[in-house]
């Protein structure tokens, strides 16, 4: 009876917090559909022309494809970087290896306003040390938008080679197998449902960040979370709602299939 | 000829001494076995000579030639894990093809000697599944053909059987040695079950804390033991302490004298190694020398036979196994009873303590 009453208590619970993190999505998509010209509450009907508008705003338009084109970077600068460490933080005893781990692990706990500031700054300097732009370039984006990836993909990779046993790779060795055959044929197969995760966490950290963009965005190189922030600036009707209906839907998405890759709860 | 030669070899983890100095000559075509308990470095020994673990000092040859800093890949063993190690993402035959291909030869050859070596395992019609399709025995069969296609000099079988059930392991224990014997490859092999070593190899390594304790021939591992370390690891659990008297008679501790083989006079601390099974119980020869008066402390029945403790009134302990009423033996003794037990004074192997 107590067990019951308290197995209810826990549901109850769970129901809240769930309601909490889901209802602000749910209304944000309602909202989207709403045919008020202002912002506002009731609806006084429904319509779709807010997806359209959305679509015409050259500000989304291009900041979409900006978002896609430097999360795909970002994926591949954070598999690049991240793949090689966490194959030497797991498999390999060298000193300085913890702080190494924490280093890279690093970019997931500084708050991104901070880490885009670090970075703003520490490009000026390098600016003015040696002459050349990056602050508000895309290289400098995508800097930026590989480091916040990069802890994501370090986390999972770690995590998966940790749980695989070194006989497999020893097997490949002792049948003839040089080092680069082995981490090709046999490591890089046995971890892919880590990478395909990586990859999917990366694009979806990369697209929603805002903080650090923020500080490296130049002209004509914006990115869709910025654009979003600038409309709010001089508008308030549901186009908003509609740009991050959709967005919801893709990172949704994303995050499915990522967890059915690999189970994103294993790795903390 | 690939003899393979352990020069003084010696694995330091940071502080703690893994394998201390271990010399040990394997023959072309012998197979050996490296018996111990957990820790006693024998795995690590196998995984120096497989080229997994660097060898602090000392040196490997095989054949002559040495290969003490060669790595895994270039050093032409085959290898069985205790986990089997088969690739999850690659199939029966393409697991097996690797090492070959590894080798670039030629694909026409691969396949031809892929479907040989998964022959001889009798699993030629199982090379398109996946690994986890098969059962655990299967499983060791693939890995073995696959350790055995690449023709390797030397052949090293980490706990090959203890991931499968008694029966398999049996049978798994037979097909092991007899590939082993047609194909004439020296082959080393690790366990910690005393029957798998005696009953597979040609030559027993009982290991110790990282030393090699004695080794023989199975029955001269499992007949004469030279410590009471081996003698307890051969399942012997009567070790009865004490003194040598002259040199065929031997005073317990707890007083008696007993008779035991001439060995030449020996001083300090020994015990006699007596199986249990070799203790009778009521033989009828109040006068024979090993004969001692003791009362049943706890009877166990096993099956096949029953366990007595013995206890005399002098405080010594013995264990005495019959065969049970099951398969014929004399019927079972109660607790509580008194008895005459008596051993053969050959029964008995002098072990230093």
């Amino acid at each position: 009876m107590g067990q019951i009453a308290i197995n209810r208590i826990y549901a109850a619970l769970s129901a809240l917090v769930l309601a909490f993190v889901v209802l602000p999505l749910v209304a944000i998509v309602w909202v989207s559909f709403f045919a008020n010209k202002i912002l506002s509450f009731p609806p006084s009907g429904y319509t779709l022309s807010w997806y359209a508008r959305a679509w015409e705003q050259d500000a989304f338009r291009d900041g979409f494809i900006t978002s896609v084109e430097t999360a795909l970077c970002a994926v591949v600068i954070s598999l690049a970087l991240g793949v090689p460490a966490s194959l030497a933080l797991v498999r390999y005893r060298f000193p300085g290896r913890d702080a190494i781990q924490t280093l890279l692990l690093a970019p997931m706990i500084v708050p991104g306003i901070v880490g885009g500031a670090a970075l703003f700054m520490a490009f000026i300097e390098l600016e003015v040390l040696f002459d050349v732009e990056i602050a508000g370039t895309m290289p400098g984006l995508l800097v930026a938008h590989g480091l916040i990836a990069l802890p994501w993909t370090v986390r999972l990779v770690t995590a998966s080679l940790a749980g695989t046993n070194r006989s497999f790779e020893e097997a490949a060795a002792s049948l003839g197998a040089g080092p680069l055959t082995v981490f090709f044929r046999v490591t890089l197969p046995l971890i892919k449902p880590a990478l395909v995760a990586a990859a999917l966490f990366s694009f979806v950290i990369s697209f929603i960040d805002l903080e650090k963009s923020i500080f490296l965005v130049g002209p004509g190189r914006t990115t869709l979370q910025i654009a979003l922030v600038s409309y709010l600036e001089w508008n308030l009707d549901s186009t908003v709602a509609a740009v991050a209906a959709v967005q919801i839907l893709i990172i949704g998405a994303l995050l499915l299939i990522s967890d059915r890759y690999a189970r994103l709860a294993r790795a903390f | 000829m690939s003899d393979v030669v352990l020069h003084s070899i010696v694995k330091r983890y940071e502080s703690m001494l893994a394998v201390d100095n271990v010399s040990l000559n394997i023959r072309q075509g012998e197979l050996v076995a490296l018996l111990g308990p957990s820790g006693c470095g024998k795995t690590t020994i196998l995984r120096m000579i497989a080229g997994f673990v660097p060898v602090s000092e000392g040196r490997i040859t095989v054949g002559g030639r040495d290969l003490t800093t060669l790595p895994p890949a270039k050093r032409n063993m085959g290898f069985g894990f205790q986990n089997y190690a088969l690739f999850p993402h690659m199939t029966v035959g393409e697991n097996v093809a690797f090492g070959l291909e590894m080798r670039k030869i030629p694909k026409a050859d691969i396949a031809r000697k892929v479907k040989v070596a998964l022959d001889r395992v009798r699993l030629g019609h199982l090379s398109e599944r996946l690994p986890k399709q098969l059962s655990g025995g299967q499983q060791q069969r693939v890995a073995l053909a696959r350790a055995l296609v690449i023709e390797p000099d030397v052949l090293l079988l980490d706990e090959p059987l203890s991931n499968l059930d008694a029966q398999l392991r049996n049978d798994m224990k037979l097909e092991i040695r007899e590939i082993q014997h047609s194909l004439g490859i020296t082959t080393i092999f690790v366990t910690h079950d005393q029957d798998e070593a005696l009953s597979v190899a040609d030559r027993v390594v009982v290991m110790r804390a990282g030393r090699i304790e004695q080794q023989g021939t199975p029955d001269e591992v499992f007949a004469h033991p030279r410590s009471h370390f081996v003698a307890e690891f051969m399942g012997v659990t009567n070790l009865l302490q004490g003194r040598p008297e002259g040199t065929d008679r031997f005073r317990l501790a707890s007083g008696e004298v007993v008779l035991v083989p001439a060995a030449g006079p020996a001083e300090g601390d020994f015990a006699i190694a007596v199986r249990p099974e070799s203790v009778s119980l009521n033989a009828g020869d109040p006068l024979s020398p090993n004969a001692l008066f003791a009362q049943i402390d706890l009877a166990t029945y096993r099956g096949l036979v029953i366990d007595y403790r013995l206890k005399t009134a002098s405080g010594l302990t013995v264990i005495a196994r019959r065969p049970s009423p099951a398969v014929g033996g004399p019927a079972p003794l109660a607790a509580g009873e008194k008895v005459q037990m008596s051993w053969r004074p050959e029964a008995g192997v002098l072990v230093p303590l």
